[in-house]
């Protein structure tokens, strides 16, 4: 398949006396894909997703976004105009002084016209559930409320990338699982293209590929069968297995084997309900 | 300490066209040493609540008793400084507790604040930058050129230097990598039973609440909806996800387990050995049968 971006041998450091931050980094994004991007804290996800949109520009290598390359003073805004950023503390992304100036803000920079722009600023706050706090101040919200408006900045402005980089971690249980919802309706129905950037290994098991960072490198990448099946490595790298996994993990241990991998609750106890009409 | 809340309200920006009320009668009590976890949706007051525990925010009416501490509405900040000693918080959001331009001079800031030397306080600040898993070196650093993760234990280890008595967890695992959530986890439960500390975590994880928790509170809308045991709170799964809630995913499993095997099961499960044996002991009976 063609890369949607293809990064290719991306080196980075904030500062030219310490070492690589990214070290050679490559990889690649599919169009309409959804992929996950776990690691340890500090091995460089949130900065690998700045060089993403054009945020920060590699010291050597190459990022290209749909043929543009962000070393490229003039590509820069084609690039920030189709990748929209979610970031991990939404107090660094807020810009208005009421939720719907937040949101109208970016629409404005980007020139749409008015009454799309009023449609899509009403969509986008539904979208997320916060059409009861449309006045006031996005620094003054509950810290999940937060993370939601800053959902809605970015689906406003219809990139054809989205990048959440731990945009639900304070999130509610329901909440949570109806915004990552929102998201994968987006995903499937209208073909954007996402990239999560989670700690939360559940979500990461749902996506359809998995990129593993240690330490600045790109240390793996393949389905999420794929990766959660190295144990050991990903247990050695700070990182922990799925529910289901440690799960079937700890029924092998007692003498119960099912006949595969499976990364979802759903998939194991269809398998236990066979084999007990085996037995 | 024990602590006592009676009747608290809190209404942010009140007496203009903002004013929200964020608490509505709040009765709490929280026993001294005990472990108590406040769940509840996005905006239900979580956070609130807690940053009136150590005089942030100050009631509307009502009033809040930490051992033998009153506070009201009418408190001034000067009498909070021994209450802000023995009640330490880990902030929802890391950024909004770091402030000095190395991440030693941060750690050290309360400590010296409250009269320890600047030698001890270092001597601590190193001791407790380990605690957390950051390296020695990093103390030289400034706290804002660190990664997500490695700001939020930083603003951990700024507590625990201060030795509170009481210590309250707002989120303080969001952000951080899936071993860190557990060894942090692991460290915090292990202060809390050498030290007797009492101790109020904030989460949106059901699982730690049902592992740590002596009890949980659950909060809606501003207001306590139930407080209980983690068999009691997590008991009626259709309620808790009315309340934008859920059951841990260890009960979660054993419910799916009984609607297709049609069989009632053991729910009060909540760590992954225990679940499997749910599964384990439900397959061989299903063979002997
Ligand atoms: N502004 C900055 N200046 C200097 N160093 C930085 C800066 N931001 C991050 N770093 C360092 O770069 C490394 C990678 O940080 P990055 O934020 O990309 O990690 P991450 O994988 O997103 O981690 P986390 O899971 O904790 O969010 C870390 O070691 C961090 O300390
Ligand atoms: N500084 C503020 N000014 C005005 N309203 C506020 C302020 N802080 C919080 N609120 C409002 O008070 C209510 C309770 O917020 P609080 O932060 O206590 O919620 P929470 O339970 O901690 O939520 P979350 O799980 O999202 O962190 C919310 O509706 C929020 O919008
Ligand atoms: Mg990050
Ligand atoms: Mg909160």
């Amino acid at each position: 398949m063609k890369d949607l971006i293809s990064v290719h041998g991306v080196h980075f450091r904030y500062d030219e006396e310490s070492d690589w931050t990214l070290n050679n980094v490559s990889l690649s994004v599919y169009p309409g894909e959804w992929l996950a991007i776990v690691g340890h804290n500090g091995s460089g996800k949130s900065t690998l997703a700045k060089l993403l949109n054009g945020l920060l520009i590699p010291e050597k290598g190459e990022v290209v976004v749909e043929g543009y390359n962000s070393r490229d003073e003039n590509s820069i805004w084609e690039i920030r105009r189709r990748v929209g950023i979610v970031f991990q503390n939404p107090d660094n992304q807020f810009v208005g002084t009421s939720v719907m100036d937040d949101v109208a803000f970016g629409l404005e920079n980007n020139g749409i016209e008015r009454e799309e722009m009023i449609r899509r600023i009403k969509a986008s706050i539904q979208k997320v559930k916060m059409e009861n706090f449309l006045d006031q101040e996005p620094h003054h919200l509950s810290g999940g409320q937060k993370q939601r408006v800053a959902i809605a900045g970015i689906l406003a402005l219809k990139p054809s990338i989205v990048i959440l980089d731990e945009a639900t971690s304070m999130l509610d249980p329901m909440g949570r699982k109806e915004v990552l919802e929102t998201m994968r309706e987006l995903n499937k129905q209208e073909g954007i293209t996402v990239i999560s950037i989670t700690h939360d290994l559940e979500e990461a098991a749902k996506a359809d590929r998995v990129l593993v960072m240690k330490a600045g490198k790109v240390h793996a990448e393949g389905t999420p069968e794929d990766i959660f099946k190295q144990s050991g490595m990903l247990l050695d790298i700070g990182l922990d297995l799925p529910f289901a996994v440690k799960l079937q993990h700890q029924m092998n241990k007692q003498g119960l084997h099912l006949s595969s991998l499976h990364l979802t609750q759903e998939e194991m106890v269809d398998d236990l309900w066979t084999l007990r009409s085996k037995t | 300490m024990d602590i006592t809340i009676k009747n608290l309200e809190h209404r942010y920006q009140p007496n203009t066209p903002f004013e929200r009320v964020a608490l509505d009668g709040i009765n709490l009590s929280i026993r001294s040493g005990s472990f108590v976890s406040i769940i509840g949706h996005t905006g239900s007051g979580k956070s609130t609540l807690v940053q009136h525990l150590n005089g942030l925010l100050k009631p509307i009416s009502g009033s809040i008793q930490i051992g033998e501490k009153v506070i009201r509405s009418s408190e001034k900040a000067k009498q909070l400084k021994e209450l802000r000693r023995r009640v330490g918080i880990v902030f929802q959001y890391p950024e909004h507790q770091l402030f000095e331009e190395t991440i030693e001079k941060d750690i050290i800031f309360g400590p010296m604040n409250f009269g320890v030397s600047e030698e001890e306080a270092k001597k601590k600040a190193r001791e407790v930058i380990k605690l957390v898993g950051l390296p020695e070196d990093y103390l030289n650093r400034s706290p804002f050129d660190l990664s997500g993760g490695q700001m939020r234990r930083v603003a951990i280890a700024g507590v625990l230097a201060m030795e509170p008595r009481v210590i309250v967890l707002d989120e303080p695992t969001a952000g951080l990598d899936p071993r860190g959530k557990v060894e942090i986890m692991n460290l915090f439960y292990q202060l809390h039973s050498a030290k007797g500390l009492t101790t109020i975590l904030v989460t949106h994880s059901m699982e730690d609440a049902a592992l740590y928790s002596d009890e949980i509170i659950v909060m809606d809308q501003g207001k306590v909806f139930h407080k209980g045991t983690p068999v009691e709170v997590f008991k009626d799964p259709v309620q808790l996800r009315g309340l934008g809630l859920d059951v841990p995913e260890t009960v979660e499993f054993v419910l799916k387990l009984e609607e297709k095997f049609g069989k009632r099961l053991p729910r009060d499960v909540f760590t992954v050995e225990e679940a499997a044996n749910v599964a384990v002991s439900l397959i061989r009976k299903e063979g002997e049968e």
